[in-house]
Order: structure tokens, then sequence, then C-alpha cells
């Protein structure tokens, strides 16, 4: 076999770099990175510049249908709801980037100084995640929310630590397997310390799982964040969310519809392209997959 | 000519060599017959094809393999046409086949008993009590200990060789036309391999079924079977009758894989009178098993028990001993890696104290599996690289020249391999990324635990001679870890038995092999078998011969009764060591 992969290698190394990036070459991939590009280039304008200012209030334009001046219509405050939207897709994709970056770094560090170094601490890691496995993460995040008081950094928070013990079992478990191989034994007898043994050589081998992982807590958290916002406990009022704009809706659903649509169609958008690209992720990841 | 059992007929299989589309030929265009009750062997390197024949005859190739031409024939009709219920009546039933890993052959959810008796119910639709009643009597054949407990068993509490056997059994028990053994006992200590392979061919031979035997080992199929295939890259080079290939190989590739064989190196001078770079004085390691209930008593058990062991400046000392002997664990506690329970360890004459980073610089490891002891997201360069991060003395041009030069040693030139990740190599070209990784602080002692254990043949020779050529260069001490003794009589200098935790026998290579005298040493040295080559340069292979050696009170560890108690240490000359029981008579040694 090795004759094999060495002309194989040969070939990738020879011939000219002019493929498709990976997460373009298969339908799903190219479906959930181009629904996440529409994501994040309206976060981008949300950020950056939007059509008419997402609070301003225009009282003689109150539930206006979609238009050329209004492309998504107007709510009962005469806000436009295009703003409003890519104002949302805002803060939506801060709030849950920084949700998962907390989730990530955090539960990384935990899980995996706990998987290394086993021990007593392990083993109380292990219980206080289990113990919050037990509980529903949205349960858990409502509770931690309903303490904090409604604000973005309370979401993230909440959010994060929902979401941790996820990470950190996975981390733990991946390290676990990743320390007895027999190239991190081979750093201990170099002389390496632990600490650098595990961030150099095991923490690096663990990314791939993490990865995946990462990208599925980034929709949960951005349909997280919705849910919170819908049962006003999210970013308050009047700063624009897709869950707020959607709870918002309810009273004039039957003579606007577009009040609901909108923002509903921006969290499905966003959730199918996560989950699409997380799939072909870990297609591209998990070597075992390749060939079905 | 009477019809063959299995014809292979222009046999290509391909495989996707990479995204682009273009497919990777594995075996091109083959071709033999097995007759009936005849035995077979494929030989070959690793990438050779022989693998894919196998499977591809049961039509169980990993996915993405495709038999691009040609077809395969049982009595008369071609299996590659048939559809899958078929196909399915012949698997097992005609054709059996045993795999390399005995660890994950056997279905780890599901009793021995189970698993024995699946085949014969659904082949031969015979009841439970009938089935079973046929799977203990197998499993006496293959000389399992109380069978009747073993078809209540799961897998995990059988050895490799155990797993072996017992595959074996639950494949032989179907009786089928033909069995595919594809490396059976690769993965298995020497001395189990030739047990395990002993049992098969009297097996066989009794049911009369044909056998393939898969191997990189040509010295190992010669002695097993009539008939050989010698592959390469995909193709037969040779093909012929065995004592024919041994006598006379018409390729030099043949000559090349019977003269990797291990052979004995020479005799080198030792200084016996210097300071020793590694003492380690009466070194116990005990482990303890977790506790079945919190206030119960662990169960302890001793890896190592009370083992002496100097290594002189310069010298190779070969450790040898089957799985479980401990050899493993004293290379560790050397370079600890793994705590000591009781004595001391010496490096150059001073006291290693537990926790002492001081000494890793001049004391280094090889490890046995290339494919998992090297980090597979750094390059060679860094990997390399890597060991030097505690020499603090050394400019970081020092330590690319360091580096260069390393690689060099080892063959592995910078310029074409230092950008290359592990799995872009081949298992024995990492295995030269390991030893580059351990010599590249010049250590003073290296352990090398069974460096060269998981290659091929021809491979193998290559990393001893490398071994042997770094040494020379570079004057390191090395302990040399391996099961099998054909190995270390052609790299050490002196020789240590191990057994149970207990060193039995110990001695300069000549002595050593002179006059091999515990019991348990003749028992490892006649699993290996030896290449020799007369002077019409015939090539013939064959069993080791060593006559016993009496000692009437008995040698230590030689039963159950010699297991315990205290142990003295007999020199049968000077420098070569037996374990006696403690009193024993030891006239008759001298």
């Amino acid at each position: 076999m090795s004759v094999t992969i060495d002309k194989a290698v040969a070939r990738r190394i020879a011939a000219p770099r002019r493929r498709r990036p990976w997460f373009l070459r298969r339908l799903n991939g190219l479906i959930g990175t181009a629904l996440l590009a529409v994501v994040f280039v309206a976060a981008l304008f949300g950020i950056l510049w939007t059509p008419y200012d997402p609070v301003g209030i225009d009282i003689r334009d109150r539930l206006a249908a979609p238009s050329l001046f209004h492309w998504m219509g107007t709510d009962e405050f005469g806000r436009d709801v295009l703003s409003r939207v890519l104002a949302g897709a805002r803060t939506s994709v801060l709030v849950s980037l920084a949700t998962v970056a907390f989730a990530v770094t955090f539960g990384t560090v935990i899980g995996a100084v706990s998987g290394f170094f086993r021990g007593w601490l392990d083993r109380l890691v292990m219980m206080l995640t289990d113990a919050l496995l037990a509980f529903p993460g949205l349960l858990l995040a409502l509770s931690i929310m309903a303490i904090a008081g409604p604000s973005a950094w309370g979401i993230v928070m909440a959010l994060g630590l929902a979401y941790m013990p996820n990470v950190i079992r996975l981390v733990r478990g991946t390290v676990l397997s990743v320390r007895e191989k027999e190239f991190a034994e081979a750093s201990k007898a170099l002389g390496n310390s632990a600490v650098y043994t595990l961030f150099r050589h095991i923490l690096p081998n663990c990314t791939a799982p993490l990865i995946v992982l990462g990208t599925m807590l980034f929709g949960s958290a951005i349909l997280a964040e919705s849910a919170l916002s819908f049962l006003g406990l999210g970013v308050p009022p009047p700063a624009p969310t897709w869950g707020g704009m959607l709870s918002e809706a309810r009273s004039s659903f039957v003579q606007a519809p577009w009040l609901a649509v909108f923002p509903g169609l921006c969290i499905s958008i966003a959730l199918l392209g996560v989950n699409l690209f997380g799939d072909a992720l870990r297609d591209r990841l998990d070597p075992r997959m390749r060939h079905l | 000519m009477a019809q063959p059992l299995l014809r292979i007929e222009d046999l290509s299989i391909s495989f996707p060599g990479d995204d682009a589309g273009a497919r990777a030929t594995v075996v091109d265009r083959v071709s033999f017959d097995v007759a009936r009750g005849e035995t077979l062997g494929i030989v070959g390197e690793s990438g050779s094809g022989k693998t894919m024949i196998g499977r591809a005859i049961l039509n169980l190739l990993p996915p993405g393999g495709r038999i691009d031409t040609g077809r395969v024939v049982l009595d008369g009709s071609d299996l590659a046409g048939l559809p899958a219920p078929a196909l399915r009546a012949i698997r097992g039933r005609r054709i059996g086949m045993i795999f390399q890993e005995p660890m994950t052959s056997l279905n780890p959810a599901l009793t021995v008993g189970r698993q024995m008796t699946e085949g014969l119910m659904l082949h031969f639709g015979v009841g439970r009590a009938e089935a079973d009643r046929r799977a203990l009597a197998m499993l006496e054949k293959v000389r399992i200990g109380d069978p009747r407990a073993a078809l209540a068993a799961y897998p995990h509490v059988f050895s490799g060789g155990m797993r072996q056997r017992i595959m074996l059994a639950s494949v032989l028990m179907l009786e089928p036309d033909l069995l595919i053994a594809d490396e059976p006992t690769t993965a298995l200590d020497a001395v189990i391999q030739k047990q395990v392979l002993d049992l098969m061919m009297a097996l066989v031979g009794g049911l009369g079924t044909a056998l393939i035997l898969i191997s990189h080992d040509l010295p190992l199929v010669a002695k097993y079977t009539g008939r050989a295939i010698v592959m390469r890259r995909g193709r037969i080079v040779e093909t012929g009758v065995v004592a024919e290939i041994m006598a006379r190989p018409r390729q030099a590739y043949t000559a090349a894989l019977l003269e990797a064989l291990p052979m004995r190196g020479p005799d080198r001078a030792v200084d016996r009178a210097a300071r020793p770079v590694v003492e380690a004085a009466k070194v116990s390691v005990v482990f303890a098993d977790k506790r079945a209930w919190p206030w119960s008593r662990p169960k302890r058990f001793a890896a190592v028990d009370d083992v002496s062991l100097a290594v002189q400046p310069g010298e190779i000392v070969g450790l040898v001993g089957e799985s479980g002997s401990g050899k493993t664990t004293l290379g560790r506690v050397l370079l600890d890696m793994v705590p000591l329970s009781a004595g001391s360890v010496r490096f150059d004459g001073r006291e290693r104290r537990p926790g002492d980073r001081r000494f890793r610089k001049e004391m280094q490891i090889i490890f046995q599996d290339p494919y998992s002891s090297l980090d597979p997201r750094m390059t060679v360069r860094q990997i390399v690289a890597e060991g030097l991060r505690h020499s603090r003395q050394m400019t970081a041009d020092d330590k690319r020249a360091r580096v260069a030069d390393t690689l060099e040693a080892v063959q592995m030139p910078l310029a074409a391999y230092g950008g290359r990740y592990p799995h872009e190599l081949s298992g024995g070209q990492r295995q030269r990324v390991c030893i580059a990784r351990a010599v590249v602080t010049r250590p003073r002692f290296v352990v090398a635990d069974e460096p060269v254990s998981a290659l091929d043949l021809t491979v193998q020779k290559e990393i001893l001679n490398l071994l042997k050529d770094l040494q020379d260069r570079m004057g390191f001490s090395a302990l040399f870890i391996s099961h099998d003794i054909g190995v270390v009589e052609e790299i050490a200098d002196r020789i240590v038995v191990m057994y149970r935790g207990r060193v039995v026998e110990a001695g300069t290579k000549v002595s050593f092999f002179a006059r091999p005298t515990h019991p348990y040493t003749r028992h490892l040295l006649s699993a290996v078998p030896e290449l020799v080559k007369d002077e019409a340069g015939t090539r013939t292979v064959r069993d080791r011969h060593a006559p016993p050696v009496d000692a009437p009170d008995g040698y230590a560890f030689a039963s159950p009764e010699t297991a315990r108690g205290d142990v003295v240490y007999h020199a049968v000359k000077p420098g070569h060591h037996v374990a006696l029981v403690a009193g024993a008579d030891h006239r008759e040694l001298r």
C-alpha cells in the first residue's frame, strides 16, 4: 500500500492547486456555506450599515406591507423590518459566537486538564458536569438568566455555562484516548513537562471533533438566544433580535404576517446553514466517512 | 489434470488513488491455482497486494476496492458473478478466513460459544445442543484449557494467542475446503506464533483443508507450506515449490526476503571493567489493581520483581521475554517513566531519583508502534527538533545543523523529508524518524522497546542495520527489548531473558548461545527458525535445537513449584548466569 500512497502524495504535491476547496465540493457543504455566508453578510451589514435606523420609530408608516421603500415592511411602531433583521443578525451572530468561544475555551481547558491529570480533580469535574447535564440546557440557561437579568452578556454566560459540559465531556474523552498514544509518552521521555505535552501534543490532536461540536453549538446558540429573547429573557428591547421580533409579531400576526415570516426565515436559514456546514465538516474531519 | 479447488485468473484490483478520481492498481493480473488439500503461501512486503487477493476471493474488499479484471473460480463456478446470498453460502462454509488482529476479530459482546456455533447453526442447521457439543470438541482440539468454561466466557478474558486458537477452532469447525489465513500470527510473540501455526497445520492436515497462508515472512511460509507465490507491488515475481525457491531463488527480491531473517551478528568486545552507564539494583515495580470495593485491599502484582541489570558503555543488551514478562516495564523504569517500588537505578554512578529530569537528555527511548509514536500534527523536522528543546547551551544554528545531521544519519535527508507528516511515510520510514528523535540529543543510553516487531522482515533488517550503524558511530549503550530471540541474537552483545518479572538467564552472546541453559530460554529458542546456507549456497530454514541441560534440583520458574521462593543465580561461565531454586544442586551444570 505504501507505494500507491506515495504516488498519490507525490501527485498531490506536484499538481497545481486549482481544485475547489473541500467545503464546496459536496452539495451539503455548498448549500451550508452559502446559507452561512448570507447570515454573516447580514450580520456585517447590521454592524456597518442598515437602510434605516433599526430602532427609529415612524408612527406615520406603521405596519406597512413590504414595498420598494421597506423591502420587508414595517412593524407596529413603523420601524423598518429589514434594518431590524440585519441588526438582529448582528446580535444573534455575535452573541452566539461569544457563547461558543466561552464554552469552548473554558470547556477545553477544564476537560483537557481533567482528562490528562485524572485523579480527584477529574472525579469532581465529572460529577459537576453530570449534574449540569441532568438539566435541559435551555432550562438551565433560563434559570441563570432569571437570576442575572436580561442582557447580552447574561445570555453569553448562561448559554456558555449550559453548553460547557458537552465540551468538557468531549475534550476529556478525546484527551483520554490521545494521552495513551506513544507520542505522548515520547514527549515525556524527551523531558517535556506535562503542561507542555498537553498543549503541544495532545490538544492539537483533539481539534477535529471539537471543531465539529463548536459548529453545532453555534447553531444551538442561535436557536437558544432566539428562544430566550422570545421569552423576554434575552437582549432587552428595543434592541432588535430575531426572537424578540417574533415575540412582538404575535399581536399583529394576522394583519402583518411579514413581521413573523422574515425573522423566522432568518432563524431557519441560519440553522440550516450551520447544520449542513457542520455535516460537511464532519465528513471532512472524520476520515472513516470519506469513501461512503 | 484434476480441476483445481480454487483458480485465480488474471485478477486485478484497484483502489481510489486520490481525490481527483485516478485509481491505483494494487493487484495486477495475478493468476494461480490451489489444489484440494494443498498448502500455498503468498509472500510479499506491505503494499504487495497479498492481503487484497485473500479478501477478493471472498469478495470482502474494503470500501473503495474494486475487482477490475479476472475471475475467482471455486470448483468451476465464478465467485465474482455470484449474487450476495450465494456468496454468503460459500463464506465460512466452503472458504474460511482468519485475520491478523486477534484482539478485534472476535466480537467482545458475544460469548465464545455463541460465536463459534453461529456458523454451524447457520450453514448446517444443527440445533443448539449439537452445536455446543461440536464446539466443545473443537476447543479441545485446539487445546484450550477448560473448554466448557471457555464456551461461556467472553473474548476479553483470553490472550492474543488463545483468541487466535479460538478463531481457528470456529473457522475449522465448519470444515471448509479452503482456509485463508492472513498474517494469522504477526501480532503474536514468537513462541505463541509457533504454537498457533503448528496447531493450524495439524488441524488443516487432518481435515484435508487447503490452506492459503499470507505473510511477509518468507522463512516462516517456507517452513509451513508446500508451494509459494512471491509478490511485489501487485505482481507475482516468483512462484514454485518452496524447497526450490529456497534453494535457488530466481529473483534477487526473493533472495532478499530470505536473507532478511535475523542472523547472528559479529561478536564485539565490551569493556566489562568500566563503570556501567546504567545500573539497576534489585528493582521491583508493583502495580495495584482497582479495588473491588472502597474498603477492600487492592490486588497487587509485581511486573518487575527484584531485577538487577547493568549496561556497560557501548554495550547493547538484549532483553527477551514473552508478553507480560515485564521487559517493557523494566525499560520504562530505567528511564523513570514508571515509578519503581523498590531498589535503585544509577546512571553513570549517580543515583537517579524519581522526577529527576537532569538525565532525560542522556537517555532516550524508541517505541514499538511507529504509527502511534509520532505526533500526526507535526512535521518530521519538528518532531526531531523537539528533542533539542532542553539543550539550552546549543544555539538555534547548532540545533538546525544537528537535526539535519541526524536525519541524514537515518537516511531521511532533511531536504526530502523534513516537511513531511508521519502519515505520508511508510512504517520503516516512521521508525527511522523515531530513531532520529531518540538520538538527536546524542544520548548515552537508549531503550529500544520492540522497535522492529511491527515491521516486515526486510524493513526489520534495514532498521537493525541502521541501529547497529548508529551505535558504532555514536557509541551509545542500548537496551534492546524484543520477544524474538533471533532479532536479539543479531544485534545484542549480551542477552537477558525475563520471565514473569524475573531474570531467568543472562549471559554474553557467545556463552549464551553456545550453551542456552534454562528450560525457558531453550523454549524461546525453539520458536525461532534459523536460516542455514551450505557450501553450495543452498538455503534451508530449520528449527533451532538446544540440548537440555539438567539441573537435578531444578531451575527456578521452570514449573509452578519452583516459581516461588528464593532464587540464586548460578554462574554457568563467567558472565553467564542462570536462575536456580535456592539450595539446588548445580554440580551437573559444570
